[in-house]
């Protein structure tokens, strides 16, 4: 963000407002706004994580939820098989699930522009058909096509089950947190410079020196990473993970479609997408959901071409703009009149 | 015997993966346009069909008279008013770019799930004479649906024909022109959008003759669109870009590798090869098998 007025608070006045609604407002509302404001949070997390490669290279994966579904596999298997708590789980999740997307994409990332997206799709088919096909690998139970029920704990924090909605929902509030300082701190960073660099000619950049591939691997494990942890928590909030809901087709362009909408390769273009995109979706489908599915992805897919045409860069931007200008307005008055009555 | 008959059905349905592909195959292939929207195009057409049928009871291949035109049109007007401002914006020679293929998946999921409000996920069965009438050979050891075997058939005179149009016509020299460099086009004098929009036009009118062959040995579902669209786009990877024939040979190779493989494994894991094929012939052969190296 680039503001040059003389407020105190640098041009971050509404990103700290938008930080005490998200902390307080939830507090009243009722269960289900609850759980809404959990989803934008859980979205714009997987925004975020998708966004810390794929906006800031411009290469579009469509299967990014794979190392959700990784993550949430892992630890869900790792509860119920070993009783290990989810809190530990996660962590394990996410170290496969890094390991495993900086395996695969140092293939893959030969790849450019639309064949990197094809051979997401590809991955991520791949292994949801593996999973859907699959009880058991060795001693390990994947359940194939029917999926985990995570059974109930009785509400144990230690085990990640909780009674109230408010507990899970500042805990996604701060993992998203984490992950908007991670991206923040990367795009003030040499990598940060070096994967937008990448991102406007990646021969340029090349011919400058810079290891193109180490780059962009350094920011998938750490993607992959954020992702896994989105998937932990789907997998304990919903309490039920399946190969058609983790790794799903449509959840990975969902998650591509927020951070796209929003603005990639931009901090916080992934939280604007979400906030703008689930409550109308979860609203929309809410009031017509019986009569009418598909509503909400018909409205994803609408607003998409729209951004694309209008916006190219994101509606972050125009946010970012309008945000300013009304900043402007409200504190350089509150600068200049006791200048003008000295 | 078994794997015999295992390979004729896989030629049968590679014949109609190649079909399906084919107009991608034109688009993507050739002109360079990454249409996402190709399996949601195959889906509609598809209802249009179903609705022929179950409304009029009009014959999927006899409606072809009527849709294909429909889809020549709507593929040219979508190029003309709404690709053309995007490529605009773009660099001349970027090949595929970007924003068309952002356009394009939000294109994909807004008639997808328009179809699905319309017409909700139930599978609906096009039960013409072609669905309902079997091929039998070899003692009815092998049996097939008539309309897979008109699938096969109409797959090699589409390819016939759109190759003709590109090697043999002034049409597909500037088709051929455009897709390598739009301005260095332009310069020759080539009307580079109507160009684009004709190769548009012209794939669309593909995907509408494949429609008419899926809507009648295939289940209509909105879903289908996902199943046939992802798998278009490998078929067209592996075959080659810009090979016509490779979009055969690609469907030819799924057909197989789907048929085969059911016979030692389920058939939802024999998916999984033809994907594992295209991943591993994108890594180590990325211009596809009949592709021209660049």
């Amino acid at each position: 963000m680039k503001y040059k007025g003389n407020s105190i608070f640098k041009g971050n006045f509404f990103l700290i407002v938008l930080g005490l609604i998200f902390i307080i407002v939830p507090i009243f509302l009722r269960t289900y706004y609850k759980s809404v404001f959990i989803l934008i949070c859980l979205y714009a997390l997987t925004g975020v994580a998708w966004n810390f490669i794929c906006g800031y290279v411009g290469t579009i994966s469509l299967g990014h939820c794979l190392y959700m579904g990784i993550g949430a596999y892992t630890s869900t298997i790792l509860l119920e098989m070993l009783g290990v708590s989810p809190w530990i789980g996660m962590f394990v999740g996410a170290v496969l699930a890094t390991v495993f997307g900086v395996l695969i994409n140092w293939v893959t990332f030969r790849l450019k522009g639309p064949y990197f997206t094809l051979a997401s799709i590809a991955l991520c088919e791949l292994i949801r058909t593996f999973v859907t096909n699959t009880d058991t690998i060795g001693p390990i139970r994947l359940k194939g096509g029917s999926g985990w029920s995570l059974t109930q704990t009785g509400y144990q924090a230690g085990l990640f089950e909780f009674s109230s909605k408010l507990s899970y929902y500042y805990i996604i509030f701060i993992m998203l947190l984490l992950a908007l300082l991670a991206t923040y701190k990367m795009s003030k960073s040499r990598l940060g410079y070096y994967l937008v660099a990448i991102r406007s000619d990646d021969d340029a950049a090349r011919s400058l020196g810079v290891n193109i591939t180490r780059c962009k691997l350094i920011a998938m494990g750490i993607s992959c990473f954020m992702i896994s942890l989105a998937g932990t928590f789907y997998a304990q909030y919903f309490r039920y993970i399946g190969p058609d809901t983790v790794f799903s087709h449509d959840l990975a362009v969902k998650i591509a479609l927020i951070a796209l909408i929003g603005g990639q390769g931009t901090v916080m273009g992934p939280v604007v997408g979400a906030i703008i995109l689930v409550p109308l979706s979860e609203l929309l489908s809410a009031r017509f959901a019986s009569s009418m599915a598909g509503l909400d992805l018909f409205i994803y897919g609408i607003v998409m071409m729209l951004v694309v045409f209008f916006m190219p860069h994101g509606i972050d931007e125009h946010i970012v703009r309008l945000a300013q200008k009304v900043e402007e307005r409200l504190f350089s008055s509150g600068k200049k009149s006791p200048a003008s009555d000295s | 015997m078994n794997i015999m008959m295992s390979v004729l059905h896989g030629l049968v349905l590679g014949g109609a993966y190649g079909l399906i592909a084919l107009g991608l195959s034109l688009i993507f292939g050739v002109i360079r346009i990454v249409n996402f929207a190709h399996g949601a195009f195959l889906a509609t057409s598809a209802y249009l069909y179903y609705v022929l049928f179950s409304s009029y009871g009009v014959d999927p291949f006899l409606g072809m008279i009527l849709v294909v035109p429909i889809f020549f049109i709507s593929g040219f007007l979508l190029q003309k008013v709404l690709i053309r401002p995007l490529l605009l914006r773009e660099n001349a020679s970027v090949l595929e770019p970007t924003s068309v293929m952002l356009f394009t998946i939000g294109l994909d999921y807004a008639m997808a799930n328009l179809l699905l409000m319309i017409f909700t996920s139930k599978y609906r069965t096009v039960n013409s004479w072609s669905y309902s009438n079997y091929l039998r050979l070899f003692n009815a050891t092998f049996v097939t649906q008539w309309s897979r075997v008109i699938s096969i058939i109409l797959a090699f005179v589409v390819a016939g024909i759109l190759s003709l149009i590109m090697h043999r016509t002034e049409l597909g020299k500037r088709i051929q022109a455009v897709s390598q460099n739009r301005d260095a086009a332009a310069l020759c004098g080539v009307d580079v959008h109507t160009t684009y929009g004709i190769a548009f036009g012209l794939g669309s009118a593909a995907v509408a003759i494949a429609g008419a062959c899926m809507a009648s040995f295939y289940l209509v579902s909105p879903s289908v669109g996902n199943v046939f669209g992802t798998k278009s786009f490998m078929i067209v990877v592996l075959g080659g870009l810009g090979s016509l024939p490779g979009a055969l040979l690609g469907g030819f190779i799924f057909g197989l590798i789907e048929s085969v493989g059911a016979q030692f494994m389920t058939s939802s894991m024999a998916n999984l090869l033809s994907f594992a094929v295209f991943l591993i012939v994108l890594v180590v052969k990325p211009e596809g098998l009949l592709g021209k190296k660049k």
